[in-house]
């Protein structure tokens, strides 16, 4: 149960200012969904609140500032999975969710007992038993993601940052990885803040969505409240029709000039 | 669920004990062969008579028990250290740089070692008014110059101390020391074929002496590295990853670095270049045992000792009593090796 | 930004195929320039000096000498000792770097090893002499008309003698060249007549360099080595290709040679006493009766006429051997 707080966040990077001044608070145990068009700093945000990225300004995780933190601190706070995450072909699933166990383990040392019977919980928990012994070369796309999010909840931090978890996948896959973070966020209380560019899937999973142009919030609220046509059109530069279907909204990329032929 | 099945990769202890075996026959079957032939015999009851409290007639005579003593032994020995140093390094180094061809001399470790061992055969040449020879201690310390530039060039640029920023680094420090040595061997021509045939590594000259000089080196490097092994692991999955897993990962690799650097300046002063063994030794490991650090490099350590003592028998008794220099050997069965690297690099990705 | 793109790369097109036209017409005229037959006369008319022109078959082919030389260059330091000991010396004017006997010599920065065309021509040669020399620049004298005299490493002191022979023509000093010879040969029978004789033919190992490199009795100073009545330890080793084998030092010590003779006493440092220091060495023969003999490298890498002098250590350290 951790929320998170950027004060006046600024990032610069090769003499350009990437993020300008950003102020944000992400309430705990909530999902937060950061959209924006490309180069809006959606990725430079994630790095920043890993202490990847140099920045002026604080984020505070809970009560603590992120640049007192030290790296294995941080590790225990905050788990990270990267747009796309370097799969070592010959690796086991077993080993590459125990790596999740790092920042709990000493320096020089092993896993211990816990460490082993927490992975296999998140192995149990994400339907990977029956592959525990299998190497991840030999495993399919949707098996991977699942591994991936697997090594992530091992880490047992209470915020988990996504950075565009869905690029990857197909859309059956897409749905299956967002509801499996949506159902362990709710069981395990956890904060979610994720970068994403499809909107329609961040609006339907993200509690609040965040939309950040040229390192700045030019729209923040709830899907409701940000994915409209004027706003996308606005920032993103493309012409869509956002429809409704049973509260959930969908936003579509629509040619301009095309003839619209279906109901609003 | 009482009992967990998983498990972590580890070094099975049947394993271990195979490459324990192994050291152990590589060592018995180098000291039992040689241009002299001594009879296996009086060679064990010669060595059980030096264990303290045995005493035991041998059979051989004076001069029979100082070739096994004080030539064959020393030799059979460093041949074990040195192949155990540089497969070890050799399996470090890809690990923490992330590459599978990358071997002990990649940071410029050859190029600097190449041109310390050319500048003291050219303007220092062994002479008893030194205390100790200088060719070794030069090829040291021109190794340990060497990754010490290649580290600092390497920190130079936006992406610094990077892994392919490192590579990169060593490529070019690599280029210019062996260009400088080029140019000396061309100004004191006369020494080209000493230099030449360091530079193709030999244990000819192994004593007793050379054993302790390295000695500690070997072991600091090895333990440093040895312990490292999980964190190895770790770093497979690249700097950003590993870095949100909570490891410096930076830090790591300058340690990894000065260890096994260390490691290989130590070996290579003692035994020139031997190439190839830093790279058959951990692949083959990793072919037949799986790619976890944990297993690769305690193995690497036993395989590569067993590896450059029979490379080094073979050395000494294919055209015996002449020497056969012990690069062209480990180049001869390394050059198809990398074929088969490729081939299964291929079909695994 | 389109415009600006194909503008910059229309004017760039256009110096490309400046550039490489004018590469061509360079090119062109080089090939045109270099391949014409370079005249087979020589520039000035042939001096009546006895005994030239002379025309010698070296082993860089036909060699032809129109006049007595009188400013030569020698990249062979056995040559240079030959060419100063058939009192060639005056018409030597540049000799290499690594000539240096006797002192007189013209040493310059040339180089044997890596040979300057440009450098050894801007002396002016009428004749080159070197032990080895690549076909490229074999080439680049023919083309500049200097004859050039190679002289490689014999394989026994037959050879010798045919060079100093040969040699005496190339410079004119014919009977110089003949009177050494046979004062060469004359005191190489002396010396041999007065070895004692021994039951056994004295065993020897003689050292290149401190990683045990040695010499098998084919090559020429294993022939010197033979004249004189000694076996090479070396010799089983034979088999292994060129005659500069590295040995065993296992080998070394078993074989117990009786003399061991050190050419590396420059090179590598190496003396009496640090072969003494050498484990397992104070067993062998040659160690501790005192009978290893440090010879100067250079006098072991020659075979000009200080051979006789190498002899002579040599034929000193067999009769030291029955004492």
């Amino acid at each position: 149960m951790i929320g998170v707080g950027f004060h006046d966040v600024r990032v610069r990077l090769d003499g350009q200012d990437i993020i300008r001044g950003l102020d944000l608070e992400v309430q705990e145990r909530s999902w937060v969904g950061i959209i924006g068009p490309n180069g809006a700093g959606k990725t430079t945000l994630v790095r920043a609140l890993l202490g990847a990225a140099p920045i002026s300004g604080g984020i505070t995780i809970g009560d603590r500032r992120v640049s007192d933190l030290d790296r294995r601190g941080l590790a225990r706070l905050i788990a990270y999975v990267p747009q796309l995450p370097y799969i070592p072909r010959a690796m086991s699933v077993v080993d590459y969710a125990l790596m999740g166990r790092t920042p709990y383990i000493s320096y020089l040392g092993v896993e211990t007992a816990e460490d082993l019977r927490v992975v296999e919980e998140v192995l149990d928990r994400l339907e990977l038993l029956p592959f525990a012994g299998r190497s991840l070369g030999s495993l399919s796309g949707g098996e991977l993601q699942r591994v991936v999010l697997a090594r992530a909840f091992a880490q047992q931090a209470p915020l988990l940052v996504l950075d565009e978890p869905t690029s990857a996948l197909d859309v059956g896959h897409q749905q299956q990885v967002l509801e499996l973070v949506d159902s362990l966020r709710r069981e395990q209380d956890l904060t979610v803040i994720s970068a994403m560019h499809d909107l329609t899937l961040a609006g339907q999973f993200a509690e609040r969505l965040i939309l950040l142009r040229d390192g700045r919030i030019v729209a923040e609220g709830t899907a409701e409240e940000v994915l409209t046509e004027r706003t996308i059109a606005t920032h993103y530069g493309a012409s869509v029709k956002v429809f409704r279907d049973n509260g959930t909204l969908i936003v579509v990329p629509m040619r301009a000039g095309a003839p619209t032929t279906g109901r609003p | 669920m009482c009992a967990t099945e998983l498990r972590p990769a580890t070094l099975r202890s049947v394993w271990l004990l195979t490459g324990l075996a192994g050291m152990g026959v590589a060592l018995v079957v180098g000291v039992m062969l040689g241009p002299v032939s001594l009879g296996p015999v009086a060679i064990v009851r010669e060595l059980l008579d030096r264990l303290p409290l045995i005493e035991v007639a041998s059979g051989l005579d004076e001069r029979e028990a100082v070739i096994l003593w004080e030539l064959r032994m020393p030799r059979v020995v460093l041949a074990g250290l040195v192949g155990a140093m540089l497969a070890l390094s050799g399996a470090a180094y890809q690990g923490v740089f992330r590459n599978p061809l990358a071997d002990p001399y990649l940071l410029g470790v050859a190029a600097g070692a190449g041109l310390g061992a050319t500048v003291a055969i050219a303007y220092f040449p062994a002479s008893s008014q030194w205390p100790v020879d200088p060719l070794p201690l030069a090829a040291f310390a021109g190794a340990l110059v060497a990754v010490f530039a290649t580290y600092t060039l390497g920190r130079s640029g936006a992406r610094s101390r990077t892994a392919s920023t490192l590579i990169l680094a060593g490529v070019a420090m690599a280029s210019f020391l062996t260009a400088l040595q080029t140019y000396v061997q061309q100004r004191e021509s006369d020494t080209l074929r000493q230099v030449f045939a360091w530079i193709l590594g030999q244990l000819t000259t192994a004593s007793w002496p050379q054993v302790t000089l390295v000695l500690p080196y070997l072991v600091v490097s090895a333990i440093v590295i040895l312990s490292h092994r999980r964190l190895l692991d770790v770093m497979a999955v690249g700097d950003e990853e590993a870095d949100s897993l909570g490891v410096d990962t930076r830090r790591i690799r300058l340690l990894i670095v000065i260890a096994a650097s260390l490691g290989t300046a130590a070996a290579v002063s003692v035994s020139g270049l031997i190439a190839f063994v830093g790279i058959i030794v951990p692949h083959t490991v990793r072919l037949l045992l799986g790619a976890s650090y944990r297993i690769v490099l305690p193995l690497s350590l036993m395989l590569g000792a067993a590896f450059l003592i029979l490379t080094d028998l073979a050395a000494r008794t294919l055209i015996s009593p002449a020497e056969l220099p012990i690069g062209v050997i480990t180049a001869v069965l390394g050059a198809p090796f990398f074929l088969v690297v490729l081939r299964r690099s291929r079909s695994i990705t | 930004m389109d415009r600006t793109h194909t503008h910059y790369g229309r004017n760039e097109l256009r110096i490309a195929q400046l550039f490489t036209a004018v590469i061509v017409v360079v090119g062109l005229l080089a090939v045109a320039c270099g391949s014409s037959p370079a005249p087979n006369s020589p520039a000035s008319a042939p001096a009546e000096v006895a005994g030239f022109p002379v025309t010698l078959d070296s082993a860089a082919g036909r060699v032809e000498i129109a006049t007595e030389p009188e400013r030569i260059v020698s990249l062979s330091p056995t040559a240079t000792e030959m060419l100063f000991a058939i009192d060639a010396g005056g018409q030597v004017v540049a000799v290499d770097d690594q000539s240096d006997y006797p002192q007189e010599v013209p040493t310059t920065e040339l180089s044997g090893y890596e040979p300057n065309v440009e450098a050894i021509a801007s002396y002016e040669p009428d004749l080159i002499v070197m032990d080895a020399a690549p076909p490229a620049l074999q080439r680049s004298f023919r083309k500049l008309e200097i004859p050039l005299l190679l002289q490689p490493a014999p394989t026994d002191i037959s050879g010798t003698y045919e060079q100093l022979e040969e040699l005496g023509v190339a410079t004119g000093r014919v009977e110089e060249a003949e009177v050494l010879v046979s004062e060469m040969r004359a005191e190489i029978d002396e010396l041999i007549a007065a070895l004692p004789t021994l039951d056994e033919p004295p065993t020897y190992y003689h050292e290149l360099d401190d990683t045990y490199f040695t010499v098998t009795s084919e090559t020429f100073i294993g022939e010197i080595y033979s004249l004189v009545g000694l076996e090479n330890i070396a010799d089983e080793a034979k088999g292994a290709g060129s005659g500069y084998p590295q040995l065993s030092p296992e080998y070394i010590i078993e074989s117990d040679p009786d003399l061991i003779f050190l050419a590396d006493t420059e090179c590598c440092g190496q003396s009496a006493e640090t072969v003494a220091e050498r484990a397992g060495w104070d067993r062998i023969a040659a160690v501790h009766n005192g009978h290893v003999v440090e010879l100067s490298d250079d006098v072991a890498s020659r075979w000009g006429p200080r051979v006789v002098d190498l002899l002579r250590n040599v034929a000193d350290a067999v009769a030291a051997l029955e004492g």
